[in-house]
């Protein structure tokens, strides 16, 4: 691989200050079923350039996986249905491409992983079969040849045996191993982006460690951009550069990973990080963030925050909040933003302890 | 766990399989698949038990000189080889059906509760012999088990055919039977009783029988009108219900004597029959809808 | 997978002893009189119920009955029926008949049950799908013998095709009661297609298939219908069984002269040794069906083969 790999990185290296990679901009998603539309996605902007790695964090239900979809082109359309906005893969709108064109960058050039590889992955076919499907079909490659690059993929993802195991099931191998397996498979193709949708959510706690390295360290060596999605936000402090913070289907937040855990510039991030367990606090009582997340068929009026927000104040209920820019990148769609980032205004219960 | 909080979950189980079954039937009152078969099948309950009140004629006195008449306000559905008003032996037709149908169900639902609720229950060497005996008698295609055990019996009435029937058609009854027992087994509120040292046929009787009893009656319904569907095609052969009894199935085997003549001696009772199979397979379709609205 | 296979055979064995057991029981031992159960009612002379009792080794315990008629069924020596005619010469003349139709059926009922099945499964909802559902009901609700009476009537009635096969060694006078042989069976191939089918395009391998870029033929043509096919197969292995033991009603019907219709003329003229030993036979192809069946289900479904 490594081979094929070298000038890669230096164009990851070059382009780190030039064009975005992929650019999603406004993006409206809403789900129509039987019990009223969902409006999943209401306005999600984010930029990706070539290596980087954002990640994108939220509760389960905020739409990082809807997202995903969207980007992917794999919708379940209906009932899911993209209403507004633009996913520009180098400069190019996606959303307006033939469906032979979109194809032909999904999982070639922009590639997915998914949480649960062991429903993901088809289980009546063997895992070299389903890492050679594309270079066969796609790439024209001769069995012998996919056999030998999925071989190279599997070393590559540190599956041990890999020749002998080619032959085998999902079935038959670990949970982790079946992650590495979906992670060679989306290597496959040396896509450009690789959307990794809880890679180790299902896993234990050892295993989500070693699969998190293993990512760190494929983007380092083949310079791959990485949209980490996750829910926990103990995981990505490690391997990402920016995280993009989620909440009823828009980013509240989007920082560089230092910035966003030195001064969070939301209340809802400011939540996240709280219920972080810590070394430190034995002791402490976690905090969790209270109540639900909102019902997106009847989405708060206002901050959609504020039901639950504990800097909530009357303005909050009655205006949208700006998306404010804090400069150096960074992004806060909170009333109060500019001055939560500096300190300046603190959480109203945190005197109580 | 205490007893006090036995009894609330127990309490609790059983308002859950109460509101299990207010559900159900409140979705059932909504679906008109369920009240087209259920009026069918009323109608022809009915008509098996009173057939009096559906005809004066009388379905043996045939003139042999009224023979394959058409339709006509006398014969609504004209009248058949022997001169016999077709639509009368339809109607007392019915009751040999229902009467193979219905006891044969009950036969089986006996057998299969019994069974299963063992196998499920117990477990072990007791489950294994179910099994293997289950084995054994789904190895004989229903119909051919039926074909042997009739052929030598020669008593003229249903019970030999519903004697039959209950022998052979138990098995996946039994099957649903057991692992909707295992099911109900593993529910918390069946633990704490078991740890509290309940009787197992107490459990069983306030507990498991229940929870298991929806997918059993949706399966028994639909066993139903596949019984009645293999009474009248071994009538059909001469094998089923044996004697004078009028059978639809006996009925359609002699109107083929003479094909080419006459077509409405075959297709009445024909349509009769299929039309009673579907209200039952409807009914247990419908059941089972409301009882588990996954399947939708 | 060897294992698996040699487990699946074990207990076949057992099956198959049970069951022919159980046959025989029914046939002779549930009666109370076994001559009487062989031969009818008709009076018989002293010399053939000796022979009968000889033939069927009546005067020996039930087991030692049993034994000996398994090892005849076994060593393929079906002994003679109460006419004194050899079975197996019927068995044999009756056989290819039964073979050529209920297979005939089955591939009727293979590529109709699977096609519609797809269809309908990926349209979900549309007018097919619920076109589908009706009629499979109906055809479901209507006993074969109605079926096949119905169309052998209009059939004769009209002259539409032939309707009495004996003297007509074509294949294509078979179709008609292939048609209706299969009926039931490609009513439950199709549900349980489409049932099958639905499902699979729910599973999470469909939308990696999707983000892999595939185009929507292969996915549903490759990776849903290599899933959605395990059940149907299972199924359909089974069918081909109790398709040979459901010919009796379409021989009949159609005078089609093969086993069912040898088993049919057994039982009008209360032939007891010709029934009990066609029964025994198509028992035997069934549960023989059934075996290949759960071999071929190791093969299909790779979860199942290693375990
Ligand atoms: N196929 C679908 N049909 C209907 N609603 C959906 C579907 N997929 C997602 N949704 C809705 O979108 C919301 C966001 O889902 P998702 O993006 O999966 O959240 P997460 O952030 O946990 O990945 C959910 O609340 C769900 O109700
Ligand atoms: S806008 Fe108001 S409610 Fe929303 S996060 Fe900021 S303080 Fe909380
Ligand atoms: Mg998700």
């Amino acid at each position: 691989m490594g081979r094929h790999s070298a000038p890669e990185a230096d164009d990851a290296a070059a382009a780190q200050t030039g064009e975005p990679l992929l650019q999603v901009d406004d993006l409206h998603v809403e789900f129509r079923t039987g019990d009223g539309v969902a409006h999943v996605i209401n306005g999600v902007s984010f930029d990706l350039r070539a290596g980087e790695t954002l990640a994108v964090l939220g509760e389960s239900g905020s739409g990082k996986s809807v997202t995903a979809q969207a980007v992917m082109g794999i919708l379940d359309t209906p009932p899911g249905h993209v209403t507004r906005g633009a996913i520009r893969f180098h400069g190019e709108d996606m959303l307006r491409m033939s469906g032979t064109r979109r194809r032909q960058i999904r999982g070639k050039r922009i590639a997915m992983i998914f949480q649960d590889a062991l429903s993901a992955l088809n289980p009546v076919f063997t895992v070299g079969w389903q890492i050679t499907e594309t270079l066969r079909k796609r790439e024209g490659m001769s069995k012998k040849d996919a056999d030998e690059r999925a071989v190279e993929l599997m070393d590559l993802v540190r599956i041990p045996a890999a020749r002998d195991r080619l032959k085998s099931f999902p079935h038959q191998f670990s949970g982790g191993m079946r992650q590495r397996v979906m992670i060679a498979m989306s290597l496959a193709e040396r896509p450009e982006i690789i959307i990794a949708d809880e890679p180790t959510t299902a896993l234990d706690v050892t295993v989500q460690a070693q699969i998190m390295d293993l990512l760190g360290d494929l983007r380092r060596e083949l310079g791959t951009a990485l949209i980490l999605i996750t829910h926990d936000m103990g995981v990505v402090a490690d391997v990402a550069d920016r995280i993009a913070v989620m909440y009823a289907g828009r980013i509240v937040e989007h920082a560089d990973v230092h910035s966003l855990y030195r001064n969070p510039a939301h209340p809802y991030t400011i939540g996240l990080l709280d219920s972080i367990p810590r070394l430190d606090d034995k002791g402490k009582r976690l905090r969790t963030i209270p109540g639900l997340p909102p019902n997106l068929t009847a989405i708060p009026s206002g901050c959609p925050f504020h039901p639950r927000c504990p800097f909530a104040q009357d303005i909050c209920v009655t205006r949208v909040p700006p998306n404010m820019d804090l400069g150096g990148g960074r992004r806060s769609e909170c009333h109060f933003a500019d001055r939560i980032v500096t300190g300046e205004l603190t959480r109203p219960d945190q005197e109580d302890e | 766990m205490s007893e006090a909080a036995i009894a609330e979950a127990a309490a609790e189980a059983g308002a859950n399989t109460r509101s299990l079954a207010a559900d159900a039937w409140r979705d059932l009152r909504r679906n008109p698949v369920f009240w087209v078969s259920a009026v069918i099948i009323a109608l022809l309950v009915t008509m098996a038990v009173v057939p009096r009140l559906f005809t004066s004629t009388d379905p043996h006195s045939c003139r042999l000189r009224d023979s394959l008449l058409p339709p006509s306000g006398e014969h609504w559905f004209g009248t058949n080889l022997q001169g016999c008003d077709i639509y009368a032996r339809i109607v007392y037709g019915s009751r040999a059906s229902l009467e193979v149908g219905f006891l044969s169900v009950a036969f089986v639902a006996v057998i299969a509760v019994i069974l299963g609720m063992i196998a499920g229950y117990y477990g072990g060497w007791s489950d294994a012999l179910i099994a293997r005996v289950t084995d054994i008698v789904l190895g004989i295609p229903l119909l051919l088990g039926a074909i042997v055990i009739l052929s030598s019996i020669e008593l003229p009435s249903v019970w030999p055919v519903v004697l039959a029937l209950g022998l052979l058609g138990w098995t996946t009854a039994t099957r649903i039977v057991r692992s909707s027992v295992i099911s109900a087994k593993q529910q918390d509120y069946v633990q704490a009783a078991r740890m509290l040292g309940a009787n197992n046929r107490r459990i069983m009787g306030r507990h498991i029988a229940p929870n298991a009893m929806a997918p059993v009656i949706v399966i028994l319904t639909i066993t139903l009108g596949q019984f009645i569907a293999v009474e009248a095609t071994l009538s059909f052969l001469g094998i089923g219900v044996k004697g004078n009894t009028i059978t639809w199935g006996k009925d359609i085997a002699a109107a083929t004597a003479r094909v080419t003549t006459s077509l409405g001696p075959v297709l009445f009772p024909s349509a009769f029959l299929a039309l009673t199979v579907l209200a039952f397979i409807m009914l247990g379709d419908a059941v089972r809808e409301a009882f588990d609205p996954k399947l939708r | 997978m060897a294992r698996y296979i040699v487990r699946r055979v074990l207990q076949m064995v057992l099956a198959f002893f049970g069951t022919t057991l159980l046959v025989y029981w029914l046939m002779f031992a549930a009666s109370g009189d076994p001559i009487a159960a062989l031969a009818g009612e008709r009076p018989l002379s002293e010399s053939t119920r000796a022979a009968l009792i000889q033939e069927f080794h009546l005067d020996q315990p039930f087991l030692v009955q049993y034994a000996y008629y398994m090892k005849g069924l076994l060593t393929l020596d079906l002994g003679v029926n109460t006419s004194g005619r050899e079975i197996g010469e019927l068995v044999a003349s009756a056989w290819p008949w039964t073979l050529r139709l209920a297979l005939l059926a089955f591939v009727f009922v293979v590529v109709a049950g699977i096609a519609l099945g797809v269809i309908a499964g990926t349209r979900r909802g549309g007018a097919f799908d619920n076109t589908t559902l009706v009629l499979t009901l109906v055809v479901i609700s209507i006993p074969v013998f109605v079926i096949g009476q119905v169309l052998a009537l209009v059939g004769a009635r009209y002259d539409l095709f032939p309707t009495n096969v004996v003297g007509d060694d074509s294949l294509a006078a078979l179709i008609v009661p292939a048609l209706v042989l299969g009926s039931l069976s490609l009513a439950t191939t199709v549900r349980l297609a489409r049932t099958s089918v639905t499902e699979n395009l729910r599973a999470d391998y469909v939308r990696t298939a999707r983000a892999k870029g595939l185009i929507h033929r292969r996915i549903v043509g490759v990776h849903v219908l290599r899933n959605s096919l395990i059940p149907v197969i299972t199924f359909l292995g089974v069918e081909l069984g109790s398709l040979m033991g459901g010919a009796i009603v379409t021989e009949k019907i159609f005078n089609v002269p093969g086993i069912g219709f040898q088993l049919y003329k057994a039982i009008s003229i209360e032939d007891g040794p010709t029934v009990v030993t066609i029964v025994s036979l198509l028992v035997i192809v069934y549960l023989v069906m059934n075996l290949i069946v759960d071999v071929l289900y190791g093969v299909l479904d790779p979860r199942i083969r290693y375990e």
